[in-house]
């Protein structure tokens, strides 16, 4: 080989290994002797498989003997190969390297295997490092994703009971009557103001005082319908003892003094809070959709002024804005 | 003698045909293009060997195999196939195949071929080798 | 234009290749791995282009291409085509650890280091297959791997006087499918003698 390509194939900083056709050893580069700690001397004219071990293995051996055989190309991937040269004394099992073998050929015969090895293992490392940091960062992200959907859906429920609050309520009922108003049904709107709320705060205390209101809240749901029947039946608090509850299967108007005097019943029934028993009742005004008002601000309106009309007129007792005629 | 060919592909039944008839001018063939038809046809038409791919729709050579060797130990398969897993090919001697050919049929694996159909001992050569 | 015997002869030469190019790359990577052909379409050099591949119904938007070249007595291009996204599927498959989706940083160093050596295998074994077939030594050239395929529209890569073998292809691994293209791009002569084996292998047979 002339002195000067000799010269350039030590430059690559690639490990270059070049056999015959029988895989003995005829060029062993620096780098070489720098991957394997084998010198040149050590190397050359000795069979590939005894100097580096992994090319006794008859995975290698058969690439070897394909390329030599064939004149095909093949590349071998870290990935999947790990390293094929490794110091001797230590056997480093974090090196990762890749390696391509290609034929030589003189006079249409393959008279050569040209195989070069690329120690990768700072890219891998790298690489390694990379990947990792990109999940802490992905990891992260999910994390303020899901603090910023807990923070919409605060905006959307009333903190202390669950239920929906005021604004998502009036949304809520938006689409509602839009619904119904195609579907050319009625809807009724119940209003409900409990009677004595403060007195409870003030005998109880608040603690005491926002229990009630949880299963306020509770009893209301537990005897509305919703999650997965349609449509469902909506139920929000909207003030400090205020609730609303909009019922959207009416068939009649009876339906709705049977539901909202269920309703009174079940707010009178005792609350035990904290070895305490107490005992509320409900003022109910109830408005009709679309009798009564046919918007949102309206309805909410009617019912409220009629829930006003029964806390006038002694409470415990549901009032409908337009008493309807029997 | 009977010989049956499984394989989905026109072409290969034919041509495996074609290559039998070169040496067995008298021979006779059955057809099969999936392995519940070749299965059927064995039990059926009882030929004297089965030469069948193994990919191919529906259950599939393997299956088929396993089939047939369960209810008849004297049946004699050989495997033509592409697939050259070598845990394939030791699955497949265990099995009981009497031989085990990759695809496509030359002259050199041809002659293998032929070997077994003329029930010679080499037949097993590469069977045992695999199972080995 | 192939008769319905020659396709058929040409459909089973392809199955028995990609065959043994995936028993080939199941045992290299321990993992179960089938490779189909579904559809097999002959064009001419000139009317394949980068643009044309790009389409969606290929599924290649953004590409890998893989590609080796061989001759002398049988001459032509060998190109295996993936989708970037869907490779990083593929890459992993073969270590084991099989995603379900793509991932959309692309495709890291080593998962495109084991795109490369299983698209190396593959076409070593196709191209091979051919060879055997025609019983022709065949030279190769180094193998190739480019992250568009621009390259394509080069002449170098798909002369427009070729006959280009189409291959719409599939990896079916344990629970997801990679599509890909594979191109078989022959020289004008070697088509003729890839058909004239097919003849040869027609005759006396009637399908």
């Amino acid at each position: 080989m002339f002195e000067w390509m000799q010269q350039a194939l030590e430059k690559t900083g690639i490990g270059i290994i070049i056999t015959d056709a029988s895989q003995n050893i005829v060029f062993w580069n620096d780098e070489m002797e720098k991957l394997s700690h084998v010198s040149k001397e050590e190397a050359l004219n000795r069979m590939l498989s005894d100097v580096c071990p992994k090319f006794a293995e008859s995975r290698y051996r058969g690439i070897m003997e394909n390329a030599i055989a064939t004149g095909q190309s093949r590349f071998c991937s870290s990935v999947l190969h790990k390293a094929f040269v490794l110091p001797k004394q230590t056997g480093e099992e974090d090196i990762r390297q890749n390696m391509k073998v290609e034929p030589i050929l003189l006079n249409d015969k393959v008279a050569f295997a040209f195989l070069q090895i690329s120690d990768i293992t700072e890219q891998v490392r790298n690489e390694r490092r990379l990947k990792e940091y990109v999940n802490e960062l992905k990891k992260g992200y999910k994390k303020i994703k899901e603090s910023e959907e807990a923070a919409m859906k605060m905006a959307r429920y009333d903190a202390l009971t669950g239920i929906l609050n005021r604004r998502a309520f009036e949304n809520e009922l938006e689409s509602a009557m839009e619904e119904r108003k195609k579907a050319g049904k009625k809807f009724v709107l119940l209003f409900l103001d409990l009677d004595g709320f403060k007195d409870v705060n003030d005998t109880y205390g608040h603690i005491v005082g926002d229990v009630m209101l949880q299963q306020v809240a509770g009893r209301l749901r537990s005897n509305t319908r919703h999650e997965g029947r349609r449509p469902r039946d909506i139920v929000a608090r909207i003030g400090g003892d205020e609730f609303v509850v909009a019922l959207m299967e009416m068939r009649m108007d009876g339906d709705a003094i049977i539901v909202a005097n269920k309703i009174v019943n079940i707010i009178r029934k005792t609350f035990f809070i904290d070895n305490n028993r107490i005992n509320i009742s409900a003022s109910v005004g109830i408005a009709v959709y679309p009798d009564d008002a046919d918007s949102v601000k309206a309805l909410i309106d009617a019912a409220d002024q009629a829930m006003y009309r029964i806390k006038q007129s002694g409470k415990n007792d549901i009032s409908f804005y337009n008493p309807p005629n029997f | 003698m009977r010989v049956l060919i499984v394989d989905d592909s026109a072409f290969a039944r034919q041509y495996t045909k074609k290559f039998i008839m070169e040496r067995y001018p008298d021979a006779e063939f059955l057809f099969a293009a999936n392995g519940e038809q070749g299965h059927e046809m064995y039990l059926v038409e009882k030929p004297d060997y089965i030469i069948t791919d193994l990919l191919m729709p529906g259950i599939g050579g393997q299956a088929m195999v396993d089939m047939i060797r369960l209810v008849d130990k004297g049946s004699k398969i050989i495997v033509l196939s592409s697939d050259i897993q070598r845990s394939l090919k030791e699955e497949m001697a265990q099995l009981g195949v009497l031989e085990f050919i990759n695809k496509p049929l030359n002259d050199e694996n041809g002659r293998v071929l032929i070997n077994v159909l003329e029930g010679k001992s080499n037949a097993h050569s590469d069977a045992k080798r695999c199972a080995g | 234009m192939l008769t319905p015997m020659q396709k058929d002869a040409l459909a089973e030469i392809l199955n028995v290749n990609m065959g043994v190019s995936a028993s080939l790359l199941s045992e290299m990577v321990n993992q179960k791995i089938i490779l189909s052909v579904p559809v097999v379409e002959l064009k001419q050099g000139s009317e394949l282009n980068a643009a044309s591949l790009k389409r969606g119904d290929l599924g290649v938007d953004k590409s890998i291409m893989t590609l080796v070249t061989f001759g002398k007595k049988f001459k032509g291009n060998a190109l295996i085509i993936l989708p970037q996204d869907k490779a990083s599927i593929l890459a992993n498959a073969c270590l084991g650890n099989e995603l379900t989706y793509g991932l959309e940083e692309g495709l890291s160093n080593e998962d495109a280091d084991v795109i490369k050596e299983i698209c190396n295998v593959i076409l070593n074994a196709i191209v091979g297959e051919f060879g055997n077939l025609l019983d022709v030594r065949l030279e190769y050239s180094a193998f190739e791997m480019d992250f568009s395929i621009d390259s394509l529209d080069e002449k170098r890569i798909i002369p427009p006087d070729s006959q280009v073998l189409v291959l719409y292809t599939s990896f079916f691994l344990t629970m997801s499918q990679v599509r890909g293209v594979i191109l078989i791009v022959l020289s004008a002569s070697s088509f003729d003698m890839l058909i004239k084996k097919i003849d040869d292998m027609l005759r006396g047979i009637d399908v």
